[in-house]
């Protein structure tokens, strides 16, 4: 039903009016709403490890994917390919880094298979088919290695460069 | 211009003379050779293949020289003609018709990191005669369903014998294609669809793959090129350092619409090493293209996102990566290579992309360290590793593994069988498909198995002494069993009767071209009236020896006198009878029994098949998908039209060769019907080069 509404509540205050059914994306918010019988009429959600931007745009994304058919049971047909990310979500994506992380802190907590799913496979996109020191630069990784470190590494990885 | 290979060899041989007579006659006449020898170095050499040593598959049957690999060892005799020649090089499979089969998917879906760089299915090695000091190109005469080729690897050949492979190119690399009247065309992008590149040509109408290709990996266009004949260039120039003589070209088939086909390989360089100061050129150019770490990493903030990351979120972004992109991340800093080369993220590993890399140091230094989770390990393609590496590596993964790919692997002996049985005595999956190395007693140790689910001993040595005691001891479990061209099996009707008696769960059955299958053989393992002397005179023609071990195995296995029935078989699936004979009527009890679950079922050049049992498959097989029926010349069209419709599902049809169905016919099927019809034809000649064959 339409207009069934609850409040959830960022960690830095604000609080945003979602359908029920959207939220329920979000499993953590499912049990609270099933399990720990929390109305939903006048309590507010408080989401302590969200803030206001992220959870407007975890909102944003919740929205779009509210009637997406649930994910299939096998893993067979689970798709591993990386390039077939939609290009609603690709564009929805297209944030700074810091922000995707924080999606997928958010995604992760909030427990929406579907959003860690993508941002997981951003992430992944950006580390495929680089080397280890684009990686790092991608990332801000520093190297902790010594050299000998890195020279024992190079040889134990020898057998999966390109030949 | 070119020198042939033969006239290579005539030129040699007056060398020899002169030179010999040069000793005899202690004539002071050196200028003469030298003048000669001046001639013959700097002579461009083409090279036909003398000899195949090693490949994945092949159409063609062992003992026959149709659709055999060794059938590029010869000039062009195809070319320029475009069309199905069995003198001409086909693999096993093509297009997405096997990989799209339930019964493959299972051998795969446990593989779950996606490879996304590795999309080839079928590889040969050539060998060349002569050494070539300064490799040109090298042309493959394509003259069947072109477009194929995926990598092309030359071979350096160590102090010791072996081999080291150096991939030169990847498709969709830069190549060339002639088509005839020597016409050479740069093709740049290797995915550009033959529209771009021939904008008046006229395509066939013909039903294409499309739909069934769409769930397919692949990095070729479908279909990948023109039906016409053309020959692939694939410059070699400056691209290694060191002379050859050994080519490995990998193929990818899986977007073509019928058996790809290729009639020889040419291999064009100098066959002396000269002064040409191209090598030393190379040597600096490889060189510079291995960039430098940059030796002062800058300052970074330490606290990258990443790190903070929660670890079973880590665990899914690793979990998308292929093998290499993974060992890359492990490779930047000490946390990662701890979190990130976690056993669990090694519980599949799939090392058939990287086998040219897999070395007994990567095993004993690498995944010794982190395999003790592996449930699905495949180390299919791979070379040479010690017995000493594989007995590490299996015993690490021991009773865990569930599933072990070992296709084509040609060093494996008998001693490598028995480390598998004693350590994993858990495998369910198992493939041995081309171990050619291995000899029938080799085998033995795999009776002990218990929980066998998928056999595929494809193109090997294996015979009765152990497949009877597997198939008794696995009777339960097993689904799905590869015995094609297998041509040594000795009691092939002995373990085709056990297979039908006794599995009750099979569903995937192919036992495309193996030996020792009679009419009489056929009748006797579904019920059929059969002749029991014959049977008896069967056995008599064993050896004595072998007739008292096969008596013993039968009494052991209990094995059946005759079956009634085989409508117990209720999951029976798929079933390849491709170049057995079974007789007529074989077919027509066989789907009364079983046809209700077929979705697959290959009749290849089965001669004998009738229009009864055609009728019989269009009134039981409701849910069939594939059915093959090259090479019968008794099939009526009215019979295949009952088919066409009462299996509603089919889509594919291969009516090649089926004499008394007209291309007419076909022409208006494909129109009336959303099949796609297979159906091949001769090697013809086209006036237009830019015009598709049908």
């Amino acid at each position: 039903m339409a207009g069934n509404k609850i409040k959830l509540q960022s960690n830095d205050g604000d609080t945003f009016d979602v359908d029920v059914e959207i939220a329920k994306q979000s499993a953590t918010i499912k049990t609270m709403l099933e399990d720990l019988g929390m109305s939903e009429e006048d309590d507010v959600i408080p989401l302590p490890n969200v803030n206001s931007a992220i959870l407007k745009k975890v909102i944003q994304w919740a929205t779009h994917h509210k009637d997406d058919p649930p994910p299939p049971e096998d893993d067979e047909n689970r798709e591993k390919n990386l390039s077939d990310i939609s290009s609603w979500d690709q564009d929805f994506l297209k944030v700074d880094q810091g922000t995707l992380f924080e999606l997928i802190l958010a995604a992760n907590y909030l427990d929406i298979k579907g959003l860690l799913d993508v941002t997981c496979k951003t992430v992944a996109n950006m580390i495929k088919g680089r080397t280890p020191e684009e990686i790092r630069r991608q990332f801000n990784i520093k190297n902790d290695f010594t050299p000998q470190e890195e020279e024992q590494i190079k040889k134990e990885n020898e057998w999966c460069e390109e030949k | 211009m070119m020198l042939t290979c033969t006239a290579l060899y005539l030129i040699r041989n007056q060398l020899i003379n002169v030179l010999r007579l040069n000793q005899e006659t202690n004539a002071n006449n050196d200028h003469v050779v030298s003048k000669i020898l001046s001639k013959t170095i700097h002579r461009i050499v083409e090279q036909i293949p003398i000899a195949i040593r090693d490949f994945s598959s092949q159409y063609g049957s062992n003992r026959s020289d149709s659709y055999v690999v060794t059938n590029i060892c010869s000039h062009a005799e195809i070319y320029p003609l475009y069309g199905d020649s069995s003198h001409a090089l086909a693999f096993r499979t093509y297009g997405p018709w096997w990989i799209t089969m339930p019964s493959y998917k299972e051998t795969i879906k446990s593989f779950s990191r996606w490879e996304y760089n590795f999309t080839s299915r079928d590889f040969i090695e050539i060998e060349y005669h002569d050494l070539v000091y300064e490799c040109l190109h090298l042309c493959i005469y394509e003259t069947y369903n072109p477009g194929t080729l995926d990598v092309v690897y030359v071979g350096q050949e160590e102090d010791d014998g072996n081999l080291t492979w150096h991939r030169v190119w990847t498709f969709p690399e830069p190549f060339s294609i002639i088509l005839y009247g020597d016409e050479e065309m740069l093709i740049e992008d290797g995915r550009q669809i033959f529209d771009d590149l021939f904008p008046n040509h006229v395509p066939p109408n013909n039903s294409t793959n499309v739909k069934h290709i769409s769930g397919v990996y692949t990095h070729h266009t479908c279909p990948p090129a023109s039906r016409i004949p053309r020959i692939v260039k694939i410059s070699l120039k400056n691209k290694f350092s060191f002379p050859t003589r050994f080519i490995r070209l990998q193929f990818d088939h899986s977007t073509v619409n019928y058996y790809s086909e290729i009639d020889t390989v040419i291999l064009y360089g100098r066959t002396s090493p000269s002064d040409s100061s191209s090598l030393s050129n190379i040597e600096s150019t490889s060189l510079s293209s291995l960039i430098p770490l940059d030796e002062h990493t800058n300052e970074m903030n330490t606290s990258s996102d990443l790190l903070k990351l929660p670890f079973d979120v880590l665990f899914i972004i690793c979990y998308y990566l292929d093998m290499r992109s993974l060992i890359y991340l492990s490779s930047t800093c000490r946390v990662l290579r701890t979190r990130c080369l976690h056993p669990l993220q090694f519980q599949s590993v799939n090392l058939q992309p990287y086998w040219n890399g897999i070395t007994n140091y990567s095993i004993e230094n690498f995944f010794r360290q982190y395999c003790s989770q592996t449930r699905h390990l495949s180390l299919a393609w791979t070379k040479s590793i010690q017995c000493s590496s594989f007995n590490q590596l299996l015993n690490i993964c021991s009773a865990n593994l569930v599933q072990l790919n070992l296709a084509c692997c040609q060093y494996l002996t008998g001693q490598y069988i028995k480390i598998i049985v004693n350590y994993c005595t858990h495998i369910e999956i198992l493939n041995l498909e081309n171990c050619i190395s291995l000899n029938h007693l080799d085998f033995i140790p795999l009776k002990y198995l218990q929980h066998l689910r998928i056999l595929n001993v494809y193109r090997t040595n294996i015979d009765y002494r152990t497949l009877l005691p597997l198939i008794e001891n696995n009777k339960k479990s097993l689904e799905n069993i590869n015995l094609g061209s297998c041509q040594k099996l000795s009691d092939t009707a002995g373990i085709v009767k056990l297979l039908f008696a006794r599995c009750l769960n099979l569903r995937t059955i192919d036992l495309w071209r193996i030996q020792g299958l009679s009419q009489n053989s056929f009748c006797s393992v579904i019920g059929l009236q059969f002749d029991l002397s014959e049977e008896k005179r069967r056995i008599l023609n064993f050896s004595k020896d072998e007739q008292e071990e096969l008596a013993l195995l039968y009494s052991s296995v209990n094995m059946p006198k005759d079956i009634s029935s085989i409508t117990h078989m209720k999951y029976l699936s798929e079933v390849d009878l491709g170049w057995t004979d079974p007789p007529a009527g074989f077919i027509k009890s066989f789907v009364q029994q079983v046809g209700q679950s077929l979705i697959k079922l290959f009749l290849t050049a089965c001669r004998c098949v009738n229009n009864e049992d055609i009728d019989a498959i269009s009134e039981h097989c409701a849910r069939l998908r594939q059915l093959d029926l090259l090479g019968s010349s008794i099939i009526t069209e009215t019979s295949v039209e009952n088919v066409l419709k009462s299996c509603k599902d089919l889509e594919f049809l291969d009516l090649s060769f089926c004499d008394k169905i007209s291309n007419d016919m076909v022409s208006l099927w494909t129109c009336q019907y959303k099949i796609c019809f297979k159906r091949s034809y001769s090697p013809t000649v086209s006036d237009d080069p830019y015009t598709e064959f049908p």
